[in-house]
């Protein structure tokens, strides 16, 4: 990981602040960002960042690798990311910054994540020095790819995927540059979509520019220069205490990506986790080599998806600033799926390898730090970019294209109780937002028919998997294409000591003549009026050995139809009178004991690639596998 | 007008406020008896009616308005004691409780217990029936279906029923049917329609509210009937009106309609408390008691109302008053983080053990320890010298943060007493900055136990100008129920857009609401012309997830006024986002009607203003800690109820009255005016610039 020394937990006694103007900084600096996230939240157009939230504000400090001083609230996937992003932009444009600039870059190979991802900072000045950084990242639904999504895996290369920005000006000293602008625009199919977006999301930036600059008014630059150091070593030190007491060792994990978008399978990430004194090393040496599809990860978000399991593990309410942040060191060899070369792709970078490098690194974790780590969280496996046209409206047909999470994913169990439902990805860890049924309806020429938890989703154990869910939708008098995104359907979320895998979920189309067609996490497929979409996410995985769960909880979870009556007997061994779900304590006694004896507990489950059976236990007679299905020749001209 | 009573029941104290129709006003307090919560109010009246030298009958027989705010519904859903209740929703879709809107608010923490909803799963049916965005029904209403989870409802033992199906605001007729299903498989279920409860868009909050309803709807009406009989029985003769979250009263029957309307009722009153005595536009109302801090902003005369009001992490959908609360009370807890940073909160010693000064056991060093060792607080005089403190104990507690932070005891207890007011300038931001009002035009309005002794310091911080500490700060809300005038609120949604909206079909709608709401009160005995009428839409641009609430323009509503509408939402849009887009079309869905019925003007007694000298309210020095004149002093200290209007008193000094002590501070200048209200000027030329204080994140 390349950060400058910050070595402020020396500075004397007498340049530091004192704690109560420390506190009071604090909270400021925290509602500033606040107020940035619900300006970009409440505003935005689409329903990616206005109802999933699917973007990070942040402040930065104007150094010449400038620091996060406050990411309060931001995506998990963004977090240590983001820095990347603002430093190349930093370095990018050295000494040419002035007051009322706004920069934009999408690109991964100039420290963004994904191109979907679009970053704005602006700097921050004060007097004619410059002080700050404000920043947003924010998720957009067009990239102008060749493909008619802002994901597009299916890219061989950075240049199928779509426009590439380098960092720009899309404001020079306070003034839009038009030229700029509709460049970007022009090569959008949704660009009334992303205009409104860049809108909110350069307001968001200027908001907290606006704020930071009257804090420096109210308290001094010099009292906020002193603060900025002081508060990262406010979180170095509770980082540092945190794991000075994890033991010292190093720990192996491995997880697999399910697949490239273009036929290969079970793409291993290797981590080796070694913890030393109060500092983590995460090396992923041994993986796979990068990928032809765009399921590469740049360097922002392999230190991203690296961190994110240790920055769980921390108490929740450490800043996470550089100064936490550097206890973290990540590196990986070049040239692997998990710190690719220019030209590989990275269209679906934050999701596709991104979990299963946090996961990979939570497996580790699984070894060193089990009371303090969590089993598997399901990865986003059924959700898509969706584009059509809307026809409701005869002589008003217009396109439309969207992205939901509304069949999110659940947590893993942890050591202390059952898994969050709602977790969504290993790398948002419920930081999104579902969109409600009627907006998604009103929106757009669809009718969902399904939303609701599913049955036997999640791993069993002494603490269970958080739910998956089951999503399905029909077009309403149009078609829609829709693009894959996911993962983890082949390589379901992890259980931990006797605890259960979650199932792996599944994707399919039900046609017309009421035959499925399955599909992979990354596959393209079209869905006709008359065709229902089903997206079916996983559970997480389990905790502990389901023989040790508490018989009452197993009889609520039949009773609520979160597990069957079968898989209560099978898998926890408690039995339950059919009609009455009374809990038949001998047989339970007897039952438990039959299990005990065939028991093998292992410290991570599973240990091989394409666990997950699922899916393809849906297939029936007459059903088809399709396993990465290439766009139509028609797809990208919904327009 | 004969007398008014105000009573508003709290979680530790219920209030009485009773105006007389000279202006009389007195405060009056009883602690609250939560298991029976009436049982308080016969305590209070009975005292009240004996400080009269009346009987109760005779008492309640001279009150012509009744007007009762209750935490009855609140608690009813934060103890989880409420009937047991079943959700009816369309199939596919039985989990919408508990899947909410998907947002894990404290991500990093893993080990969070995941969501618990009001309903188990299994007494949340599904019924086959679906109507689509335009109000067509696309799947007809299986009864089967219906009878099968009513079946299981009955089996269960299920009291009361929600019953929330999709888009039934556009068509309500399914869950009508499904109402009369009930009625015949399970006569004596208490029913709740979403339709009725909340017809908007967004199942979650809809179905949220309705669930609300329909859980304290049984337990809200059994008290009312009880409480109604009580003081029908004992010569209380009109009809006793129930405040509302949305800051007016309403009467017994539209709270039995729509229950959600009643929860948290109480602290919806304050701001019309405060519009009633502050005689100015904008203004701020804070008020800290012992465990929270409560501030609303006024603008215009007007509260804010917000869509987005929680009650134990549900929704309540309805629009509410929108009062923002932080943990940060006199009780709250001071204390060192992991990395040596000082916290005030959100832990309270609250009333059991309390502050270490209160001397019953409390050992952790909290606000009003540190408002003792500083000389805010008077040892022997608190609460009109009902309590007295421990400064002993205050010190020996705030060794325990002092000696960590390397501080003497003072220093600790001036750094809590800075903390824990950033905590309050942060909620006071979040109001205000955060919403796009520049809050220095605004006057601070004071009320609760804790809020004198802090208020005026955190108003200067904010930049504003004026903080006024009323008569009636200990009883605040209970004085405010009978200063808000009659609310109703109606909703309609009809989604369209402005580039193709009919403005004869916007006409009808409103004018079917204003007809409706005309009635209505017209029924409750207003006159015509008492009784105003606004109206709103919730407006946004296509393809925008999220609306914003604007004014609308009254009258004939035409092709003119439409442009007016859009015009009022690019320009809010503006201010609350820093941009918009003139040229571009404004979606509105929802369309609103609020009507008032005023009641007749509150009687004040005002009073002549006397000579300005406080000193006969003089009651000696004390010595007082005050940073701007880096430590103690020895100031005047004044007895408040002997401050007569007129007299000023120039800080630093201390006003100590039964409910609450006033600290002025240096610059600060008091001022009694003729109603008895303590108006505190404040001066910004000195000190820091005023913008943009420091603030918090505490309760976002």
């Amino acid at each position: 990981m390349t950060v400058n020394d910050v070595s402020t937990q020396d500075a004397p006694q007498s340049e530091r602040l004192d704690p109560t103007t420390f506190a009071v900084i604090f909270n400021a600096l925290n509602s500033i960002v606040e107020e940035m996230s619900l300006t970009f939240e409440y505003s935005a157009w689409s329903s990616i960042i206005a109802e999933a939230r699917d973007f990070s504000c942040a402040i930065y400090d104007a150094g010449e690798t400038p620091n996060a001083l406050c990411v309060f609230d931001g995506l998990p996937i963004h977090v240590n990311a983001q820095p990347v992003t603002i430093s190349e932009i930093a370095k990018f444009f050295g000494d040419d910054l002035q007051d009322g600039d706004v920069i934009l870059v999408n690109s991964a190979y100039y420290g963004n994540t994904h191109l979907g991802d679009f970053v704005i900072a602006a700097p921050i000045f004060h007097d004619g020095q410059h002080l700050f950084w404000a920043a947003a990242t924010g998720h957009h639904m067009d990239v102008g790819s060749a493909f008619n999504t802002s994901v597009p895996v299916q890219a061989a290369d950075t240049f199928a995927e779509g426009l590439q920005i380098s960092p720009v000006k899309l404001y020079d000293r306070g003034h839009l540059r038009r030229d700029v602008l509709e460049l970007i625009l022009g090569n959008l199919r949704y660009r009334d979509f992303v205009y409104g977006d860049l809108m909110s999301q350069i307001g968001s930036v200027r908001t907290g520019g606006k704020r930071v600059l009257e804090l420096v008014e109210r308290w001094g630059a010099e009292t906020l220069e002193v603060f900025g150091a002081d508060l990262i070593a406010y979180a170095d030190r509770r980082t540092r205490d945190v794991i000075a007491g994890w033991p010292d060792g190093t720990y192996q994990g491995e997880m697999w990506v399910d697949s490239d978008g273009k036929g290969a399978r079970d793409i291993a990430i290797r981590a080796t986790v070694r913890i030393e004194g109060s500092d983590v090393y995460i090396d992923f040496t041994g993986s796979d080599a990068q990928a032809r599809g765009g399921v590469n990860a740049g360097w922002a978000t392999c230190q991203n998806a690296a961190s994110t399991p240790i920055l769980c593990c921390l108490d929740p309410d450490i800043p996470h600033n550089q100064g936490c942040l550097q206890h973290i060191h990540v590196s990986a060899p070049k040239g692997t799926i998990v710190n690719a070369e220019w030209p590989a792709a990275t269209a679906a970078a934050t999701i596709v390898p991104s979990d299963s490098i946090s996961d990979a690194v939570w497996k580790c974790l699984a070894h060193a730090i089990p009371d303090a780590m969590s089993a598997g969280c399901g990865h986003v496996a059924p959700n898509c970019v969706t584009a059509g046209i809307d026809r409701r409206v005869p002589g008003e047909e217009q396109p439309f294209g969207m992205i939901l999470f509304n069949g999110s994913s659940g947590g893993g169990a942890t050591a202390v109780g059952d898994g969050w439902p709602f977790m969504v990805t290993p790398g948002t860890i419920g930081g999104l937002k579902f969109a409600p049924i009627e907006i998604i309806e009103l929106h757009y020429p669809l009718l969902v028919e399904e939303y609701q938890v599913r049955t036997d989703s999640m791993g069993a154990g002494r603490y269970r998997g958080g739910p998956g869910l089951s999503f399905r939708l029909t077009p309403v008098g149009t078609r829609i294409d829709n693009y894959g995104y996911g993962d983890g359907m082949f390589n379901p979320p992890f259980g931990v000591y006797g605890g259960e895998p979650g199932d792996g979920g599944a994707l399919y189309r039900v046609n017309r003549d009421g035959t499925k067609t399955l599909f992979n996490a990354l596959a393209y497929f079209r869905v006709e009026e008359g065709e229902t979409w089903a997206a079916i996410s996983s559970g997480g995985g389990g905790y502990g050995d389901p023989l040790d769960r508490e018989a009452e909880l197993v009889q609520r979870d039949v009773r609520d139809e979160f597990i069957t009556i079968a898989v209560a007997r099978d898998l926890y061994g408690v039995v339950l009178d059919d009609a009455s779900l009374e809990i038949d304590a001998e047989a339970t006694q007897s039952r438990r004991a039959e299990l005990r004896q065939q028991r093998t507990v292992e410290v991570v489950t599973p240990t091989q690639p394409s666990a997950a059976t699922y899916y393809q236990s849906l297939a029936g007679p007459g059903d088809t596998i399709e396993i990465d299905p290439h766009p139509a020749e028609d797809a990208a001209a919904t327009l | 007008m004969g007398i008014r009573l105000g009573i508003d029941i709290g979680g530790t104290f219920t209030d009485f406020t009773v105006i007389d129709d000279s202006g009389r006003l007195r405060v009056f307090k009883t602690l609250s008896t939560p298991s029976a919560p009436e049982e308080a109010i016969k305590t209070g009246l009975a005292e009240l009616a004996s400080q009269d030298g009346l009987s109760v009958a005779a008492f309640l027989g001279g009150v012509d308005l009744l007007i009762h705010g209750t935490t009855m519904a609140l608690n009813t859903v934060i103890k989880r004691d409420g009937p047991k209740l079943g959700v009816v929703n369309t199939e596919g879709f039985r989990d919408i409780l508990y899947l909410r809107d998907g947002h894990k608010p404290d991500r990093y923490n893993l080990q969070m217990a995941p969501p618990e909803p009001l309903v188990a799963r299994h007494l949340r049916a599904g019924v086959a029936e679906r109507v689509n965005y335009q109000g067509e029904v696309v799947r007809p209403l299986d009864e089967d279906s219906v009878r099968r989870a009513l079946r299981h409802f009955r089996a269960e033992g299920v009291q009361a029923i929600a019953v929330s199906l999709l888009w039934s605001m556009l068509r309500p007729d399914h869950e009508q049917r499904v109402a009369e299903i009930i009625a015949e498989e399970l006569p004596d279920a208490y029913v709740a329609l979403s339709s009725e409860i909340l017809p908007a868009i967004r199942e979650y909050p809809r179905t949220s509210a309705t669930a609300l309803s329909a859980y304290v709807g049984p337990v809200l009406g059994r008290y009312l009937t009880r409480l109604e009989q009580y003081l029908r029985d004992n010569g209380y003769e009109r009809d006793m009106l129930i405040m509302q979250v949305n800051g007016g009263p309403a009467p017994v029957r539209e709270i039995e309609r729509r229950p959600v309307l009643a929860i948290g009722s109480g602290p919806a009153a304050g701001p019309a408390a405060a519009v009633a005595i502050a005689d100015e536009p904008d203004l701020m109302l804070v008020e800290m008691g012992g465990t929270s801090f409560d501030v609303s902003l006024i603008t215009d005369g007007q509260p804010p109302m917000s869509q987005d009001l929680t009650i134990g992490d549900m929704p309540l959908g309805v629009s509410a008053v929108d009062v923002h609360s932080v943990g940060a009370g006199g009780g709250s807890i001071a204390w060192i983080d992991a990395g040596g940073m000082l916290r005030v909160g959100p832990r309270s010693a609250g009333a059991d053990p309390g502050p270490a000064c209160y001397g019953l056991g409390g050992t952790e060093p909290t606000v009003t320890d540190a408002n003792l060792i500083l000389g805010y607080l008077s040892q022997d005089n608190f609460l009109g010298g009902r309590m007295r403190l421990d400064r002993a104990a205050a010190e020996q507690a705030m060794r325990t943060i002092a000696d960590p932070l390397g501080m003497d005891v003072v220093q600790a207890a001036a750094a809590v007493y800075r903390v824990v007011n950033t905590e309050m300038v942060g909620a006071m931001r979040a109001v205000s900055v955060m919403r796009g009002v520049d809050p220095r035009g605004y006057v601070a309005v004071v009320g609760g136990g804790a809020g004198g002794t802090h208020a005026a310091k955190i108003a200067e911080e904010l930049g504003m100008r004026k903080a006024i500490c009323p008569l009636v700060a200990g009883g605040l809300c209970s004085f405010g129920m009978l200063a808000a005038d009659v609310r109703q609120s109606y909703l309609v949604t009809f989604p369209t857009n402005t580039a193709k909206l009919d403005p004869a079909k916007a006409d009808e709608i409103f004018r079917d609401m204003e007809r409706q709401a005309v009635e209505e009160l017209r029924a409750q005995g207003f006159a015509e012309e008492d009784i105003s009428l606004s109206r709103y839409v919730d407006g946004k641009y296509p393809y925008q997830m999220h609306e914003i609430t604007v004014p609308a323009p009254g009258g004939a509503f035409t092709a003119q006024a439409v442009a007016q509408l859009a015009g009022n939402f690019h320009d809010e849009h503006e201010r609350l986002y820093t941009y918009c887009l003139r040229d571009m079309p404004v979606d509105v869905n929802g369309w609103r009607v609020t009507a008032s019925g005023q009641l007749p003007a509150l009687p004040v007694r005002q009073r002549a203003l006397g000579d300005s000298d406080p000193e006969p309210a003089g009651r000696g020095t004390r010595t007082v800690y005050f940073e701007e004149l880096n430590g103690f002093v020895d100031v005047p200290i004044f007895d408040g109820e002997h401050l007569e209007p007129g007299m000023i008193v120039d800080g630093p000094a201390v006003a100590e009255l039964p409910t609450t002590t006033i600290v002025l501070f240096p610059g600060h200048q008091l001022t009694v005016n003729a109603t008895g209200d303590y108006h505190i000027e404040i001066p910004q030329s000195g000190g820091r610039p005023a913008v943009a204080a420091a603030a918090s994140a505490v309760g976002s």
